[in-house]
């Protein structure tokens, strides 16, 4: 299937939730490169960045997890 | 009265002489802006080239190619660095959603933050449209091809779906390219258009350099003086 990569869709549907990691770290590199005013801190900034977004975006996904399966039962709780 | 002062430039990496004309700061008083704080010490201060602004040169590179503009001003580490940003972006979208996830037809609202990566995304744009969709003879649209068809040509010269014949489907033929679905496809569409998106803010660094972010502050001259470096 080698040769049909970037031309066939991938498979990895159980996985999806993990493709936002390499998307975030090409716009760490990306971002950073423009906005880092002293390039000896560019690494440094670019993992912070990365960490900020990912914990951003896990601190969300636990937030509305207790919203759907512990605040929504709670508050109308079904028969 | 000019007072002459010896600094230490990144650039140069050797002291050198600047003769400044203003008035003498006092001790708590940060340096005074002006043309010299500027252009040129933000030059000595991130130890890159002096920019001009706007420079329409690097612009147009980084029309052409992400990162280009910032390479052809002398900063070559920001420019690969931001390039691969952007085609580490657009790439993975390709890697996870396929061609189809570069669609200016049948997506056309993600097409225009793809489009912002340059003539890349137009160039895969095409080669979609013209190598990999073709007409439905029934409905005369174009279109990606569904499983059991084949792309041929009809008698003017169109590329046509057609359905396949057992000996074909036998050997393994079909649509030269399958629909990306569900959330594989919308996340593939997403990282193509930010790498667009990504693109337009290298597109503005390189042609207005200096315009992001604030400057880091100025030291006190009583800091400076201690160094041995103020006036």
């Amino acid at each position: 299937m080698l040769h049909r990569i970037f031309i066939e869709p991938s498979q990895a549907h159980d996985a999806w939730y993990l493709m936002i990691v390499p998307m975030v770290i090409f716009i760490a590199i990306g971002y950073k490169a423009v906005r880092t005013k002293d390039m000896d801190h560019y690494w440094r900034e670019v993992l912070v960045f990365i960490l900020q977004v990912l914990g951003g975006m896990a601190a969300l996904a636990l937030v509305f997890m207790l919203i759907v399966n512990v605040l929504v039962p709670w508050l109308a709780p079904m028969p | 009265m000019p007072c002459v002062s010896t600094v230490y430039a990144p650039v140069a990496k050797k002291p050198v002489r600047v003769i400044y004309t203003g008035p003498m700061p006092e001790p708590d008083q940060p340096a005074p802006a002006g043309p010299a704080n500027t252009a040129a010490s933000r030059a000595r201060a991130t130890g890159e080239p002096p920019l001009r602004s706007p420079d329409y040169a690097a612009g147009l590179g980084a029309v052409v190619w992400p990162g280009l503009g910032h390479v052809l001003q002398g900063r070559r580490k920001r420019g690969f660095l931001a390039m691969a940003g952007v085609l580490g972006l657009f790439l993975y979208g390709l890697f996870v959603g396929g061609i189809d996830a570069v669609d200016s037809q049948e997506d056309r609202i993600w097409f225009i933050g793809a489009a912002l990566v340059g003539p890349l995304a137009w160039g895969t744009d095409w080669v979609h449209q013209n190598k990999f969709k073709a007409i439905d003879p029934q409905r005369n649209i174009q279109r990606s091809g569904y499983p059991g068809e084949v792309r041929d040509t009809d008698a003017s010269g169109r590329a046509v779906w057609r359905q396949a014949t057992p000996a074909e489907l036998e050997a393994g033929m079909g649509p030269p390219n399958a629909k990306g679905l569900g959330r594989l496809n919308e996340i593939a569409m997403l990282s193509i258009a930010l790498a667009g998106m990504l693109n337009f803010i290298i597109f503005l660094d390189a042609l207005i350099p200096g315009r992001g972010g604030k400057d880091p502050p100025a030291r006190p001259a009583r800091a400076r003086a201690a160094e041995g470096t103020g006036g």
